[in-house]
């Protein structure tokens, strides 16, 4: 279920062993990756939240799509040149992360224009942009 | 509502150790984050990905097949090195940064909430304000000729994106085109 494949991730990456207790709703990986939350870390977190999920419905609907989301690693490994996945300071912030708490960070729910926003949208870019 | 999203992310962590959730919810509190976060001006030379400047020209053919020209705010999509001066790359991507104002004020929520797969709120850009990046609007130009306009002036440099700011862009990379196809979607099976 989780990534094992060294290659997806930064040299600085340490895959352990899972401590179970970490775990209580019965979600259990087989490993985790031990990073650890700074001060840009929680930023990210806090923005994310900010901008991708302003409400509680949905960060709940972020949850569900990062659920599945997690198994698809290729995505992951596309944010490793932003050091999601390998974080080095300390701080005061400590904690281990699996790849599904990540993708539910990193993954804001999206969806389609519906039919009158799509139109409304032509409609802007049809008042911007003028035959050449 | 920031208040309301600490409380739930301790709850939607359960691989973070509850003491150190409760000090993230602290601390999440403590710094009140704003669109300010994600920018942050440097004078390394540019351009770098995210970067965001002005009078770049998009072409594009509208729907009746007209093509069409707009010259818009640009944001500098391709990676950091490929813009360089290794001359590795011939091309750059510039993705349009287009004004909140100008959507349609039923689609600013869901546009400030990052609902829509191809935009990306880019809130309180500065000297700008609300502006959103439209990752269906991309132009190529020669990373040549592009970067020179950089350096010489002649393409003014809006903003440049923090370290936060870019992470929010590469989150909004990932999403939009790395997403998984639906379950609809059908493919030739290779079965030897």
């Amino acid at each position: 279920m989780f990534v094992e494949n060294r290659e997806f991730f930064q040299p600085e990456i340490e895959l352990v062993p899972v401590e179970a207790e970490r775990f209580p709703r019965g979600e259990e990986p087989q490993k985790i990756v031990r990073t650890s939350f700074r001060a840009a870390t929680v930023t990210f977190v806090a923005v994310t939240a900010l901008f991708a999920a302003p409400s509680m419905h949905s960060l709940t609907r972020l949850h569900a799509r990062a659920i599945r989301a997690s198994e698809g690693t290729p995505r992951l490994h596309a944010l490793k040149h932003g050091e999601l996945l390998g974080y080095e300071h300390a701080g005061s912030l400590e904690a281990p992360l699996n790849l599904r708490d990540l993708a539910r960070i990193v993954l804001p729910p999206t969806r389609a224009m519906t039919a009158e926003e799509r139109q409304g949208y032509r409609s802007m870019i049809a008042s911007r942009f003028k035959p050449a | 509502m920031l208040e309301g999203f600490a409380e739930f992310a301790g709850q939607i962590f359960p691989a973070v150790d509850p003491k150190t959730a409760q000090k993230l919810i602290a601390k999440i509190r403590t710094l009140k984050p704003d669109g300010s976060w994600l920018y942050g001006f440097t004078k390394d030379a540019p351009p770098l990905q995210g970067d965001i400047l002005e009078d770049v020209d998009f072409s594009l053919f509208d729907s009746s097949g007209v093509l069409v020209r707009s010259k818009e705010l640009g944001l500098f999509l391709s990676n950091t090195c490929d813009g360089d001066q290794s001359g590795e790359f011939e091309h750059v991507l510039i993705a349009a940064v287009l004004p909140l104002d100008g959507f349609p004020t039923s689609m600013h929520q869901p546009l400030r909430a990052n609902e829509f797969t191809s935009l990306f709120f880019l809130p309180g850009v500065p000297n700008r304000g609300d502006m959103v990046l439209d990752l269906g609007l991309v132009q190529s130009y020669s990373a040549e000729a592009f970067r020179a306009s950089v350096l010489n002036g002649s393409r003014k440099q809006i903003s440049r994106l923090s370290d936060c700011g870019y992470l929010m862009l590469l989150t909004k990379l990932t999403a939009h085109l790395l997403r998984p196809e639906t379950d609809s979607v059908s493919r030739l099976k290779v079965t030897s």
